[in-house]
């Protein structure tokens, strides 16, 4: 077995909930939906969970999807540290659905306990990412308007759960390509997709930077425009 | 209220098994494998999708017009002429889609020669004494006497096993494996009532789609999974006991209870003993298209409440 061949039992644990979370990524998005539109939260959850969607469904993640199941992996972890957060916002309201979705809430204080050890620095790294979720913009909406608008939500679950389907989750297929996964791969990946996403933000920024005079120029040829308005023609939101 | 018919909101009252079966038939029965066992998953990620891509509907169509479009697009297919499509009701086109696509299969199986046909009941038939009565027994529960009595060619094809004999009597396999699955579901959804209803007519679909549109794969499968809601989702069974959809299930039993005891064979037998075979064969169905029809208003009442409680909120909204 893998402590015969001298892998530590933590990474062994590991990647066995990695794998837990994996099977349960479709159940797991529509709690997600659910939070997103869930009038007893306040925005600030909400909009974290739609955020927190858009990054599953819609950005280039930390570790690409086209990389078969290990390209699941920060999805899943950014998942679990996001219902963290937002059960930190919302602990009373959190408990309803502990209890309706017992499969995605299952042993949950120790599957971020888990997390912590496993991924050691990257953790705060990827729960600094967490925290801009609710603030990312996706499709020319903030995560804020989307959670209020029950029509883009609506439209966020089916390509949600189009995008599930077509992930084809195999069971013995997720245990056999985390299996021969060694665990610094996982934590290189996710690295690598962190530096990439501060390169990111930083490319962002210059271009906006760059854009603000332009933009300033077409504020004054377009008057009443707001700044959204002229930003949803362009498309630095990184889609 | 017409919250019952071939619409997105009706995909979920199907049971999941039922969803799975045109899932296979749209994704290929690998592919479905590895597809998460959830109606969301099936009616959003898989079947609308593929609705929308084959169906023609026009670009940020919703959900709803997705699906009647595809359901036009097939009936258009199976020979459904109508001179103002737009016009038509929904409900409408899906009652002639079901008959034309009858009419197809049952014109397919006449054309089969005598010897082939007898080979066809045959297998049927050993099939049946193999384990149909115990399923029957388990589809219909009391209904099961009934469906027996009936012996009409229907209930052969409410088994699993009697479709696979069918089609190794057929001597095809193609595109049959396709459609088997989605029979397995109409067996248990309609249970071998609604076989005996639909007939002869859906033992080939599978047949005359491949025959018919060899090559054209996507409009094949189109077709199969059209099809295969149509007689998954059934007659409305509030419409065909002329109930109001919030009708309570005390009086739903009511009106059952007195279509039986107007109705039912026996008594039918003992006072009107000479009542010509085709008309006690008309009343036979209309008996166990009550029983249907109770039967799936039941389970669609247990369903809602709270039974289930892994589906979201279009399924709920049904409420």
């Amino acid at each position: 077995m893998a402590e015969a061949q001298g892998i530590p039992k933590q990474e062994k644990n590991f990647f066995e909930w990695i794998q837990e979370w994996i099977l349960s990524l479709p159940i797991d998005l529509k709690v997600l939906l659910e939070i997103s539109g869930d009038s007893e939260m306040g925005i600030p959850a909400r909009s974290l969970a739609v955020g927190t969607l858009a990054y599953v469904v819609y950005f280039a993640d930390l570790i690409p999807d086209k990389i078969p199941v290990l390209g699941l992996i920060d999805d899943v972890i950014v998942i679990r540290l996001s219902l963290e957060v937002i059960r930190g916002l919302e602990p009373e309201r959190m408990k309803y659905y502990e209890e309706k979705y017992p499969t995605t809430f299952a042993r949950f204080a120790e599957a971020i306990e888990v997390l912590k050890s496993a991924l050691g620095l990257i953790y705060d790294a990827l729960m600094a990412l967490v925290e801009k979720l609710k603030s990312r913009r996706f499709k020319g909406h903030t995560a804020e308007e989307a959670a209020r608008s029950e029509e883009v939500r609506e439209e966020m679950f089916d390509e949600a759960m189009e995008y599930v389907a077509n992930l084809n989750l195999n069971p013995d297929v997720v245990h056999k390509a985390l299996l021969e996964a060694p665990s610094h791969q996982v934590i290189n990946l996710l690295t690598s997709g962190l530096e990439e996403e501060d390169k990111r933000e930083i490319r962002e920024a210059e271009v906006a930077k760059r854009l603000e005079a332009p933009k300033a120029m077409f504020r004054k040829l377009l008057k009443g425009k707001t700044d959204e308005e002229i930003d949803e023609g362009g498309s630095s939101n990184g889609l | 209220m017409s919250c019952y018919g071939f619409n997105f909101r009706a995909l979920y009252y199907l049971d999941i098994e039922e969803l799975f079966e045109v899932v296979k038939v749209i994704r290929g029965d690998e592919d479905a494998a590895g597809i998460a066992p959830d109606k969301d998953v099936y009616i959003r990620g898989v079947i609308i999708p593929f609705f929308r891509k084959i169906g023609k509907a026009p670009k940020g169509a919703n959900k709803d017009t997705v699906m009647r479009c595809a359901l036009v697009r097939v009936a258009k297919r199976l020979g459904v002429k109508y001179d103002n499509w737009d016009e038509a009701g929904t409900d409408e086109i899906v009652q002639a889609t079901r008959r034309a696509f009858e009419d197809a299969l049952r014109k397919r199986i006449q054309k089969l020669s005598e010897e082939e046909r007898q080979k066809l009941y045959s297998e049927a038939r050993k099939e049946l004494a193999k384990g149909a009565t115990g399923l029957g027994v388990s589809l219909v529960g009391g209904g099961a006497v009934l469906v027996g009595e009936m012996s009409g060619f229907g209930i052969y094809l409410a088994t699993t096993t009697g479709l696979k004999a069918l089609s190794l009597a057929l001597g095809t396999t193609f595109g049959w494996g396709v459609y088997q699955g989605a029979a397995t579901v109409l067996g248990i959804i309609l249970g071998p009532i609604g076989w005996t209803i639909a007939g002869v007519g859906i033992v080939a679909t599978g047949i005359v789609a491949v025959g018919k549109w060899f090559g054209a794969k996507d409009d094949t499968k189109l077709t199969l999974a059209v099809i295969g809601l149509i007689l998954a989702l059934g007659e409305n069974p509030f419409a065909f006991l002329g109930l109001p959809f919030d009708v309570s299930m005390d009086e739903v039993k009511r009106v059952r209870n007195a279509v039986m005891k107007a109705i039912h064979p026996d008594v039918l037998r003992t006072l009107l003993p000479d009542l010509p075979p085709w008309m006690v064969s008309e009343f036979d169905t209309l008996v166990l298209r009550t029983q249907e029809a109770y039967e799936r208003i039941q389970r669609m009442r247990e369903e809602t409440n709270g039974r289930s409680t892994g589906n979201t909120k279009a399924g709920k909204e049904l409420l």
